[in-house]
């Protein structure tokens, strides 16, 4: 298993494409913001694949990134001004609870993150 | 910093007062289905519902209630103080209010002190505010608030969670053992909360809290642990809540107890847990939980703005990095989950994993399970995330924050600090308040109830459907509540058709045909003594239409004036009345069997004891008969048997048309590709083959046939115009000859598919092969008549569908529509030939009996109200091949001729009936107001009956223009009774016009009376046609009547002469068909044997003194209880020591204590009877003087005793304790003792030792910390 995961980290096709998405940052990480925002405005089914696929994603993101935790709650309060928007015209709707959902994981993955930088007691 | 203590001391202050205001003098909140009685009177709750193993609700049985015994004695000590309820109620919930917020308070003071490394003077008041806005919130939030008006025993989670978090965070910090010492004290103290009951609240919240305060203490602060505390701690827990404990457990791992059950089965851990989750977990919504609002609840139109507090939660984070508050948040995610569930589908899946683990269906209700432990985090996250935006921001945004956050939680709560949430009406009420007042009158009825001196049951008239019971209060208000009279005077009643369990149909059938003997046997085997009755109409006639007499209501009287009728007729001798409305009865000596008595008899019965009133009609003079129902208690103990009474099953197919198929049906096929797409025969095939991948012809088969054969009428349905006509089919029948399916490579023949006959052909034949298959068949679960049944009813839905669809073709000719109808016609008719649809043969009543393990000679008997209707001689009854003639009547039976019956497996019997009673009368055909339809408009009609040249030919001409209920002609039909099959026959001429006939059926009482159409079908003839059908009646239905009305034309008759229509209707008949009992009872050649005499004395409700004197032969010794197997009898005086160490250790530490009860002269018991012996039966059994001692000299007498009779310790009379009794049993002796006791409250006792020892070494160790400092 090392042994794959060493052939990938130094796998020059992915490095390439690590750098490209480097170069890409902001681009990269507003095309995940949208599709999350696609997924809760205009998708009415709900599916795990797209959550966990999208979250996975992102998580990989952070770790190439270096994204800080905070990014990731800016990102949980953009949610939660989705689902106040959509709370507020349509109540508890689909839409509603998908960026209720989205809000929780976010705000998990945030936590996970902020607990990794060593916070204060 | 003194002056910081002020405002939490003023909050606390107003918070104990807030609940003053909401309550006039004497009005009580009684709680969630006003279960709160030991509000009203705690010492007497405690009585009659903690002390003892055993429950007072109606058969009885065993229920461990010990939990509640500290918290009651802690009440009735408040009581004496403040002396009445309604202050009992306001000061518990102020303690409630107050502690509640006063413990998170200082639970998030603490949290905020530890994190704030800098300690300025504006980071304390910020960290003050933001404590008080936490408490606040704990209190005011809107789940929070809700709970209030449906309190329940363990709800003083609301301050206790808070609490000894808050005193376990003290100790983890602080290591002073005095903190831990407080919290068991608490727990012993509101020890429902950590009992069987408490469970859910326990087990949501306490594992979570001391892994937090864990990991708090351990990996935030960096603390050690006081392990040895912890371990102290854990012990004294254990030791302090044994008394409740240790019989629970012991209960909850007896295979068979109802704990045991409601943990380990697994119908309760997945269709009461699981199922109930899946169904609810759909309807709750994360965002409603993020924003903290109550799930299924209407919102407030402001509920948008509690966004305020996720909003705090997140910038709390952005603004700051504190693992106090990361931990936090891990626990409010994880407390999310439990109270949300529906977190994407993997989560669902999880949670739902979770609940076969043994005990987690606790949690089906979830979100409201979890709903205190996600409100305690929420707050303590709120309190953190606070306290970082207010150090952030600028004073006047601080100050709007405060404010807003403030004025939201109070605006919300106003329905809650005024008092209005808590005044609310019972449910399907005409608006009557639950809050009420007492009526002091019925507080003689209590006492007096407590002093009736037979230690019999009680029946509580209105009897309601859940067991509760209704009480006009002194103000308008009523109380609607679990009885009282269970609860508060400690008598065994009846108050609720559930509670009658497997008896309640019967004893509802009997209260509603008025069969008063078959009433007085059912009281008589329930050992019911008293009758309590409340006349109040308030509480009965129009105040409470549904709720709590939805089904009752059915059955028992409409009114509180035909219920005093029925009371009278019942032939009970009032012996009280109280002010006026509150009476009680007394059943007589001769009717009422007494709590302990030895069987005259002892009887086999083959069937299960539902109905007892049938066994009991061959015993007329003396009841005191034991029936047995288990075969297997048959063949071990053949000897027990003095009687055997084998009860005949009626075999006849009539009632396999009644059956309903339980799979789940198909829904309607949708078809989508047209007859002329080139794929078609595709779809051909693949319909071919999924057919035939079934191996079997079962159930699943049957029903994707059907589907298959539903697919080719939608198809004809859908595309009616588009699909072409051959024309030159005379009957489909014929073409189904010459017509085959093309094969795959018949590409020419693919477009045969396309025309109507073709189709029709392909239905008529896949029909056809069904029939065929159902003939054949034997691997259906359902009888070959059940299928048809269904089957028939699914072609009739076929041919009304066609027939629809033609008839609105708008593209057909008048010719081309009658060619298809014709067609359609003949084809149904061919096909209903085929189904062979004739009701059996209801005049030839097959019967068995099954597994006749006894070979003897029996009396045979047929019920005499059951044959009514028929003369004796056209009555045959044939037995194991042997007529039997009729030779008596005896009581309510009809006594054939003896036969002799050899052991075998199935004996059969056979009925058969001549002349059976038309119950369609003379009378003729009438209009529909004449019998009272209710029609809404006046039709013009005319009625021609025509005598024709046969017997009873009728020739209806309707002449109208409206359908159905407002037009046609009726009949009558008389007798007609609820719960009973007909059948209906006639032959019809309609000359090929469409008729419809409807049989209605009226029935229920007062408001609820009702005329519903039962059976409806279409009729259509050229010729002479029979019809003939099978009803069963609903069960409350009183008449009927046929109703025939004219039916809409498929094609318009433009010859008709002003829309006359004619139908010839003959040999019209209406049979009841009925259901004897047939049963047949052993001759009984055994010896007379003597009966002994029994005195019995109540010592409590687990024990009793049983005397016995002059028991020369065996017999049967039985206990009016629910049976339970620890209900043990015990031999006195230490005769039948146990020979084991733990009979040792018992029999030592019961003579222990015994010798301090003795020389203490300790006693603890409530008030006993004062009245004169009573006694039944010649003295044959004699009441004592009933006692209610909770602990004496002789509670420990039969410690370290064996019990005897275990083996012939059997359930009787359907539900009751029996011990069949030799004299080799009791060593031989003719006169002697017996206790009987249930053994759940042996070991209480032993717990309830363990437990005040605990409670000594707690105050002990308290003491000693006092000191020590």
């Amino acid at each position: 298993m090392k042994k794959i995961l060493a052939k990938v980290s130094t796998s020059k096709k992915l490095k390439k494409i690590e750098s490209f998405l480097k170069k890409n940052r902001n681009t990269v990480l507003a095309l995940v913001t949208i599709s999350i925002f696609v997924d809760i405005f205009f998708v009415k089914t709900n599916s795990d694949v797209v959550i966990f696929g999208i979250l996975l994603l992102y998580g990989i993101f952070i770790k190439m990134f270096q994204i800080k935790s905070r990014r990731t709650f800016l990102l949980c309060l953009a949610l939660l001004t989705a689902m106040f928007i959509n709370f507020l015209f349509t109540g508890s709707s689909i839409p509603t609870e998908k960026a209720a959902v989205w809000f929780i994981l976010f705000m998990a993955l945030g936590i996970f993150q902020q607990w990794r930088e060593n916070p204060a007691r | 910093m003194k002056y910081r203590l002020i405002p939490p001391f003023i909050i606390t202050f107003l918070l104990f007062l807030i609940p003053f205001f909401w309550f006039k003098p004497g009005e009580m909140d009684l709680g969630g289905d006003s279960s709160r009685l030991y509000f009203y009177d705690p010492m007497r709750y405690l009585i009659s519902q903690a002390l003892y193993a055993t429950s007072n609700s109606g058969l009885g049985g065993e229920s461990l209630g010990y939990f509640g015994i500290p918290f009651f004695l802690f009440l009735a000590g408040l009581k004496s103080i403040l002396r009445s309820p309604t202050a009992l109620i306001v000061f518990v919930h102020g303690v409630s209010l107050s502690v509640a917020f006063l413990s998170c308070y200082l639970i998030v003071k603490q949290l905020l002190t530890l994190s704030e490394v800098k300690k300025t003077r504006s980071s304390i008041i910020i960290a003050e505010i933001s404590s008080l806005i936490a408490g606040l919130y704990y209190v005011f939030a809107p789940v929070s608030i809700l709970g209030w008006n449906h309190m329940l025993l363990t709800d003083n989670r609301i301050f206790l969670n808070p609490l000894i978090f808050f005193l376990l965070l003290k100790y983890l910090l602080t290591w002073n053992i005095r903190y831990m010492l407080v919290v068991l004290g608490i727990t012993f103290l509101f020890a429902p909360n950590f009992s069987f009951i408490g469970a859910p609240s326990f087990f949501s919240f306490f594992p979570l809290a001391l892994l937090f305060l864990v990991l708090y203490v351990a990996y935030v602060l960096r603390k050690p642990l006081p392990l040895k505390g912890i371990v102290i701690g854990i012990a004294l827990f254990f030791l302090l809540q044994a008394f409740h404990l240790v019989p629970q457990i012991e209960s909850l791992l007896t295979p068979g107890s109802a704990a045991y059950s409601s943990v380990f089965s697994k119908e309760i851990k997945l269709d009461s847990g699981l199922g109930y989750f899946n169904a609810l977990a759909s309807g709750i919504k994360p965002s409603i939980s993020l924003l903290g609002l109550p799930q299924m609840t209407p919102l407030n139109f402001f509920s948008f703005t509690f966004v305020v507090f996720p909003a705090v939660f997140i910038l709390g984070f952005l603004w700051s990095k504190k693992k106090t508050m990361l931990l936090t948040g891990i626990f409010f995610l994880i407390t999310l989950f439990f109270v949300t569930a529906n977190i994407t589908a993997i989560g669902l899946k999880f949670y739902g994993l979770l609940f076969h683990i043994p005990g987690f269906s606790m949690f089906r209700i979830f979100f409201g399970q979890w709903e205190h432990v996600y409100l305690f985090f929420y707050v303590l996250f709120l309190g953190q995330a606070l306290l970082v935006i207010l150090t952030r921001v600028k004073k006047w945004k601080k100050i709007f924050l405060i404010c807003f956050i403030t004025a939201l939680l109070v605006v919300g709560a106003w329905r809650f600090i005024n008092g209005k949430i808590l005044q609310y009406a019972h449910w399907q009420s005409k608006n009557i308040s639950a809050i009420v007042v007492m009526d002091p009158k019925y507080e003689e009825v209590l006492s007096y109830l407590r002093s009736l001196p037979v230690d019999g049951k009680i029946l509580s008239l209105p009897l309601s459907d859940p067991g509760y019971q209704l009480l006009k209060g002194a103000n308008n208000a009523a109380l609607e509540s679990p009885s009282t009279i269970a609860y508060l005077a400690g008598r065994n009643e009846f108050i609720g058709f559930v509670e009658l369990v497997s008896f309640g149909p019967n004893f509802l059938q009997a209260v509603k045909t008025r069969n008063y003997v078959a009433i007085r046997d059912i009281l008589s085997i329930l050992n019911i003594r008293y009758i309590y009755y409340n006349e109040d109409p308030y509480i009965y006639d129009d105040n409470f239409p549904g709720q709590p007499y939805i089904y009752v209501r059915k059955f028992l009287p409409d009114t509180q004036r035909e219920y005093k009728e029925f009371i009278k007729n019942l032939g009970v001798k009032e012996i009280k009345t109280i002010a006026g409305k509150y009476h009680i009865y007394e059943l007589d000596d001769n009717s009422y069997l007494p709590h302990i008595y030895a069987a005259r008899k002892t009887a086999y019965w083959n069937d299960d004891l539902i109905n007892l009133h049938i066994p009991l009609a061959f015993y007329s003079d003396d009841k005191r008969i034991a029936f047995y129902d288990d075969s297997k208690i048959l063949e071990r103990y053949p000897d027990l048997f003095g009687n055997s009474f084998l009860n005949a099953k009626n075999m006849s197919s009539i009632f396999d048309f009644f059956k309903v198929k339980k799979l789940p049906r198909f829904v309607s096929p949708t078809v989508s590709q047209k007859l002329s797409s080139p794929i078609y025969p595709l779809i051909v095939l693949r319909e071919k083959r999924d057919l035939g991948r079934f191996k079997i012809a079962n159930d699943a088969f049957i029903d994707k046939s059907v589907y298959f054969i539903e697919k080719r009428i939608n198809e004809l349905a859908k595309w009616t115009r588009e699909i072409p006509l051959l024309g030159n089919v005379k009957r489909i029948a014929d073409l189904s000859k010459s017509w085959q399916d093309p094969k795959l490579w018949e590409f020419n023949k693919y477009g045969e598919y396309n025309s109507w006959e073709v189709t029709l052909v392909r239905y008529q034949q896949a029909v056809g092969t069904l029939i065929e298959t159902l003939e054949k068949t034997t691997q259906s679960n359902y009888s070959i008549l059940t299928n048809k049944v269904e089957m028939k009813s699914d072609l009739i839905k076929h041919k009304d569908k066609l027939r629809k669809a033609i008839r609105e073709d708008s593209s057909r000719s008048l010719n081309e529509k009658k060619y298809l109808l014709n067609l359609v016609q003949e084809m149904f008719t061919d096909i209903f030939v085929k189904l062979n649809f004739s009701p059996p043969d209801y005049w030839r009543l097959p019967y068995e009996i099954d597994n006749v393990s006894l070979g003897s000679a029996y009396e045979v008997y047929l019920n005499k109200e059951d044959t009514e209707d028929f003369n004796l001689v056209d009555l045959d009854l044939i037995v194991d091949g042997k007529k039997l003639r009729s030779k008596t009547s005896e009581g309510d039976w009809i006594r054939f001729e003896d036969v002799a019956v050899k052991r075998k497996a199935s004996l059969p019997i056979l009925l058969t009936i001549k002349n059976f009673p038309n119950l369609t009368g003379q009378a003729g055909w009438s209009t529909p107001e004449k019998v009272n339809m209710e029609v809404a408009e006046q039709a013009e009609r005319q009625m021609v009956q025509d005598e024709g040249p046969e017997k009873d030919l009728i020739t209806l001409s309707i002449n109208n223009d409206f359908l159905e209920d407002t037009s046609g002609l009726v009949k009558n039909i008389r007798k007609w009774m609820g719960d009973s099959i007909y059948t209906i026959s006639f032959d019809y001429l309609t000359y090929n016009q469409n008729f419809s006939i409807t049989l209605y059926e009226k029935g229920g009482s007062g408001k609820n009376r009702y005329i519903v159409d039962a059976f409806n079908e279409a009729l259509q003839s050229k010729k002479w046609k029979r019809f003939n059908t099978v009803i069963l009646s609903r069960s409350d239905a009183e008449s009927a009547f046929l109703h025939v009305t004219k039916d809409q034309d498929d094609i318009p008759d433009q010859n008709s002469i002003n829309n006359v229509k004619k139908i010839e209707i003959k040999n019209l008949s209406v049979i009841r068909v009925p259901n004897p009992r047939i049963v047949l009872k052993n001759i009984d050649r055994s010896k007379e044997t003597l009966v002994p005499q029994i005195i019995f004395t109540k010592i409590n409700k687990t024990k009793y003194k049983v005397a016995v004197r002059g028991a020369k032969d065996p017999y049967a010794l039985v206990l009016s209880e629910k049976f339970n197997a620890k209900w043990k009898i015990f031999l006195p005086n230490g005769v039948n020591e146990a020979k084991t160490l733990k009979g040792l250790i018992s029999r030592t530490l019961g003579k222990i204590i015994s010798s301090i009860l003795r020389a203490k002269n300790i006693v603890i018991s409530s008030e006993a009877n004062k009245e004169s012996l009573t006694s039944y039966f010649n003295n044959d059994v004699v009441e004592g003087m009933h006692k209610n001692i909770f602990l004496d000299q002789s509670t420990f007498e039969t410690f370290g005793q064996d019990p005897i009779l275990d083996k012939t310790h059997l359930p009787v009379n359907g539900y009751a304790n029996s011990w069949y009794i030799k004299p080799e049993d009791v060593q031989n002796k003719e006169d002697y003792e017996l206790i009987i006791e249930m053994t759940s409250q042996k070991l209480f006792y032993v717990s309830l030792m363990i437990s005040v020892a605990g409670l000594l070494l707690l105050v002990f160790l308290l003491l000693r910390s006092f000191i020590r400092k």
